[in-house]
């Protein structure tokens, strides 16, 4: 933590060490890349190198669970491995690696061979920076793994390069980012201005002593960069756009990774902010009121508009967008509850009761989003549309297909039994710490639950009430695609009628590294000038 | 033993359900139907059989294991004498209705399976002693019935399943807002080991929300507690007045009733419109009784309200199983009103109502939709002369209905008059607080001019239906199988032994009934 500790190359030869599941993906990144130099025009290879490259770093991340030396900061500081980290990136390698999965089944035949390093680069490339997310405890680095884990997901986004809502959904998704970035880069100049330092502790230790104008302007920024990777409203526009418009392996990429790891790399800084909170902090509960009046809106917001939806992808992208808005909703509880109105006490383990339960959000609705959106995939390619009317009579034609993906639709809404009911009954819990303001987001969570309904069960209302016109044939989708969507609804009914073993190893996995003590923040100068020398050491 | 046995009652539907989806046909799904809903049924009768010889008024057969660590929920459930009545109902019923659906020719494999599944959210709803698992219950048991409605049912089956679906599940969520604030106050209240979701148990080290020690942790923060207990009341009022229903909650039930297949019709109006009942008896009022006695006039007024709307909505329907519908509507009023009023002999008379319009409104739809199977129409003005062309069916239909209507010997009768008794009586006794009497006797009167109305209608449409010429389409009517009579002639006989002999149902209720009046706090 202490840049004015002298940085030695054994040092950061021992921190690699630490992050090796980003060192592994970087160097398939790479592999991928040189593969075509080896083995012209193969698929296999490429795709062999680049999960291989994920098990390693599924293993690499698996194995600093076995000592405890191997959490802690690295590189100065700026990076944090702790088990919340290491159990995200878990998650993330072991989830790019169905992604893979899945675009075997859905794009692999559209692809040509030539392109195929290409995107498994691109997506490796988008995996690296998640991970990094979630790590990042300095300003700095959290702006460049946002931008390493977004430059390769706008060129996965127009991937279809003769689909012109690819490209059109590419494009926007493009315009959108680089201004958010910028709003967040603005941001964190003006934090950086007031705080002197660039720690997201050593800038909450800064607020805890007191918010000036300029902070708050530079923090309600920085939350607009990160509302546009939540695809949190108003920063949402992108995400209907290039959900359609992408493939379908991508889409679910996005919906899942890069929100999870946009989630993670909030909680972070909201449990700084939160750990660090002062006796009388009512702007610090303004940070948290914030951020769940967000999370509302964004959740009320998504649920209505997906009422209107006929695209099945367009409808997910607006239910993903509203399961960000109650992600968020339970997120502004950590800093809320951290600083009770009740009281005045300092509720210490709340900040671990929200992040275990975003966290076993974030299992659940990986699955059942990879689920949905495997269904998706599944029928848009043996009907050739992507429009809900399209599924009339599935169920007579393809029942299994149509059970199993009812099955995560109703898990998305929350239906008991399924592990997405578990999910919302965590996040309540959680943001019932909050006192009345939590009653106030359980109210909204609940009256979103109740829209949802509706359009969770318009495909299912085509499934299976809609007899179908055109007499298609019956059919069995392919193997693989089945096997994955009975992992995932099997991963549901697991969770959803013994959700205990997930929740208590998502709570076990909610620790976070604690906030450093920071005696007395270094002046501004001195701030500047060791940064300014730090190149000298490398 | 008998815990087990009624673990195994609640999920023999769940594994007949699998069963039904691996059989190779039609067939075969409808004899696993009948069989797993016999094997539950014959379950029932033994676990009412272990339990007579209990003379205790508390849970029996409990079972209670640890299910989620995390929020303190268990996986609790029991039987007493709330519960008992109504799942022996359940269970029989569900042995007619299998049968009533012997005939349904499309996707029979999946009917029969969604059927079997209703059937263990049924029970499940009513022996689960834990609010955590009633919720997760009662939920699972809106999803068959939606297919159920959506797939199998008339011509607007898909506007009907899914108002029936968001109704309810607005109901569920203002349950579950109250549990969750229960949850937390208990909490609060006790310290964190506190939290509980148990509504009743047999164990005495058991924080139950029913229980004296929750109330006397509440009663320390006075003013908190009673505008808690407010909201809380009308919220799971609401939740259950829409599954009861309660006009003017009713508004899904016509379109339900009238769009689903007749078995459904049945198991609809015979079971799924008890779970409300049951749920305010146990839950609603044992909980914050202050709450319901603050506001007994506004919850009276509207069961009276839906009383006289739904028999007025009765009389004026031309489709015979709308009437039959809103009848119902009108028959559930009773139900609430002698909830409402808050005295002993009303909570009788609301539950044996309860059982009583089970038996006679099953039997009311069966009746309707042998009919339609065959006219394919439901117009009452185009039937006539029935009871010339069948007789035998027109016996029954007599007992149906007039059960349904309320004559005396039938069981119909009993639930009525005792609701009414009940309501005069609360002015009587003055359980209901200061209200002045005439509000009370305004009331009881309004209710029972009320079955002056369900005499008309019912009487007017046996008029229509059965008297008269027998019409020339009749002809072509297949003749009535064994299997319908069978069904018929056993809710007739059913609706004719609870006429006659209540003692069957209270030897049941009784005790418990007498602990749940010593929560209420009114003597009796």
């Amino acid at each position: 933590m202490n840049l004015a500790s002298e940085t030695r190359w054994e040092d950061l030869w021992g921190d690699l060490w630490m992050v090796m599941p980003e060192v592994w993906l970087v160097v398939a990144m790479c592999a991928v890349v040189l593969a075509p130099f080896i083995k012209r025009r193969s698929v296999a290879l490429p795709l062999g190198v680049a999960s291989a490259g994920l098990m390693l770093a599924v293993m690499a991340a698996l194995s600093s669970f076995a000592s405890a030396d191997a959490m802690g900061t690295v590189f100065t500081g700026s990076l944090v491995i702790d088990p919340f980290s290491q159990f995200f990136k878990v998650l993330l390698t072991l989830f790019t690696l169905m992604i893979l999965g899945l675009w075997i089944l859905h794009s692999r035949s559209q692809t040509d061979p030539a392109d195929a390093p290409d995107f498994l680069c691109l997506l490796l490339g988008a995996a690296v920076g998640m991970s990094l997310m979630v790590s990042a405890t300095n300003l700095l680095v959290i702006f460049i793994a946002t931008e390493t884990a977004s430059m390769p997901s706008y060129a996965l986004a127009g991937f279809r390069k003769r689909r012109r809502e690819g490209s059109e959904g590419s494009l926007k998704y493009v315009l959108f980012g680089s201004v958010s970035s910028a709003i967040m880069l603005y941001g964190m100049s003006l934090v950086y201005g007031a705080a002197g330092t660039l720690s997201i502790y050593g800038i909450a230790a800064q607020a805890a002593a007191g918010i000036s104008p300029l902070m708050a302007i530079g923090l309600a920024a920085m939350l607009a960069g990160f509302a546009f990777k939540l695809s949190a409203v108003p920063m949402h526009f992108w995400c209907p756009d290039v959900f359609q418009g992408a493939p379908i392996e991508v889409t679910t990429f996005l919906s899942v990774a890069s929100k999870g790891a946009a989630m993670c790399m909030l909680l972070r800084a909201l449990a700084a902010f939160a750990a660090a909170a002062p006796a009388n902090g009512y702007l610090f509960v303004g940070i948290g009121v914030a951020v769940g009046i967000l999370g509302a809106v964004t959740a009320t917001w998504g649920n209505l508009v997906a009422l209107h939806q006929t695209n099945i992808k367009r409808l997910l992208a607006y239910s993903s967008i509203s399961h960000a808005g109650y992600m968020l909703m339970a997120a502004s509880v950590a800093v809320i509850a951290g600083r009770s109105w009740e009281g005045g006490q300092h509720q210490t383990g709340a900040i671990q009761v929200v992040v275990g339960a975003v966290l076993f959000y974030i299992v659940v609705y990986a699955f059942m989003n990879l689920g949905a959106f495997t269904a998706a995939t599944l029928l848009a390619m043996h009907t050739g549309t992507e429009d809900i009317r399209g599924y009339a009579g599935l169920s007579r034609r393809s029942p299994w297909l149509a059970a199993l993906m009812t099955a995560c639709l109703l898990s998305l809404f929350g239906m008991p039994g399924l592990g997405g009911f578990w999910g919302k009954v965590f996040l309540m819990k959680s943001m019932a710490l909050a006192g009345g303001a939590g009653f106030a987001l359980i109210a909204v969570l609940l009256f979103n639950t109740l829209i949802s309904l509706y359009y969770y069960l318009k495909p299912v209302y085509y499934m299976y009430f809609v007899p179908d016109e055109d007499e298609r044939p019956a059919f069995l989708p392919a193997g693989g695609g089945l096997a994955m969507l009975v992992i995932c609804v099997s991963v549901l009914l697991a969770t959803g009628l013994l959700p205990n073993r997930i929740e208590s190893l998502a709570r076990g996995y909610a620790t976070l590294y604690p906030n450093p003590v920071i005696t007395a923040p270094p002046p501004l100068e001195t701030t500047v000038s060791l940064l300014e020398s730090a190149p000298a050491h490398d | 033993m008998e815990a087990s046995l009624l673990n195994w009652m609640i999920f023999t539907p769940t594994i007949g359900a699998l069963l039904c989806l691996i059989v190779p046909g039609k067939q075969q799904a409808r004899w696993v139907a009948l069989i797993s809903s016999i094997v539950t049924f014959l379950f029932s009768v033994e676990l009412v059989i272990a339990y007579y010889g209990l003379s205790a008024g508390g849970v029996q057969f409990e079972t209670a294991v640890p299910w989620i660590a995390g929020i303190n929920a268990f996986y609790r459930t029991g039987v007493d004498g709330l519960s008992m009545p109504l799942v022996l109902l359940s269970t029989a019923l569900s042995i007619l209705i299998v049968l009533a659906s012997w005939r349904i020719e499309k996707a029979t494999k999946a009917f029969m399976a969604l059927y079997l599944l209703l059937l263990t959210g049924m029970l499940g709803v009513f022996l689960s002693l834990d609010m955590f698992l009633f919720y997760v219950f009662f939920e699972i048991s809106l999803l068959p019935m939606y297919f159920l409605i959506g797939i199998w049912g008339g011509p607007r089956k898909e506007y009907a399943a899914i108002k029936f679906f968001l109704f309810t599940l607005a109901g569920s969520i203002c349950l579950l807002i109250v549990m969750l604030g229960l949850f937390f106050l208990t909490g609060k209240a006790v310290g964190a080991s506190g939290n509980t979701w148990v509504m009743v148990s047999s164990d005495p080290g058991t924080l139950t929300l029913q229980s004296e020690a929750v109330r006397a942790l509440f009663a320390m923060d006075d003013g908190a507690y009673w505008g808690f207990a407010q909201w809380a009341f009308w919220l799971t009022l609401i939740a259950f007045a829409i599954k009861l229903p309660m006009a003017p909650l009713h508004t899904w039930l016509p379109d339900a009733h009238v769009e689903a297949p007749t078995p459904i019709s049945m198991i609809l109006a015979g079971v799924l419109l008890k779970m409300g009942g049951y749920a305010l008896m146990r839950i609603t009022y044992p909980f914050f009784p202050d709450a319901a006695r603050y506001f007994w006039v506004a919850v009276a007024v509207l069961a009276v309200f839906g009383i006289l709307y739904g028999a007025m909505c009765a009389m004026a329907q031309t489709d015979w199983k709308k009437l039959v519908a809103y009848s119902s509507v009108s028959h559930m009023g009773y139900v609430t009103l002698g909830i409402a009023v808050m005295t002993r002999t009303g909570f009788d008379g609301a539950y044996y109502q309860m059982i009583g319009h089970g038996i006679s409104s099953a039997m009311m739809f069966f009746l309707v939709g042998v009919v339609y199977e065959r006219a394919h129409h439901r117009d009452l003005d185009r039937f006539g002369g029935l009871w010339l062309k069948w007789p035998g069916y027109g016996g029954w239909s007599l007992i149906g209905f007039f059960a349904g209507m309320g004559l005396p010997g039938l069981c119909g009768f009993i639930g009525e008059i005792m609701v009414l008794l009940g309501t005069f009586e609360a002015a009587a006794i003055g359980n209901v607080g200061a209200t002045s009497q005439a509000t009370v006797y305004t009331l009881g009167i309004l209710a029972a001019s009320a079955v002056v109305l369900t005499a008309g209608y019912i009487l007017w449409m046996f008029q229509r239906v059965y008297m008269g010429n027998e019409k020339p389409e009749y002809g072509e009517f297949a003749a009535l199988t064994g299997r319908e009579y069978f069904i018929m002639g056993t809710l007739g006989i059913a609706a004719l032994v609870f006429g006659i002999l209540p003692i069957l149902v209270f030897n049941l209720t009784d005790p418990t009934f007498t602990s749940i009046m010593a929560i209420l706090g009114i003597g009796g």
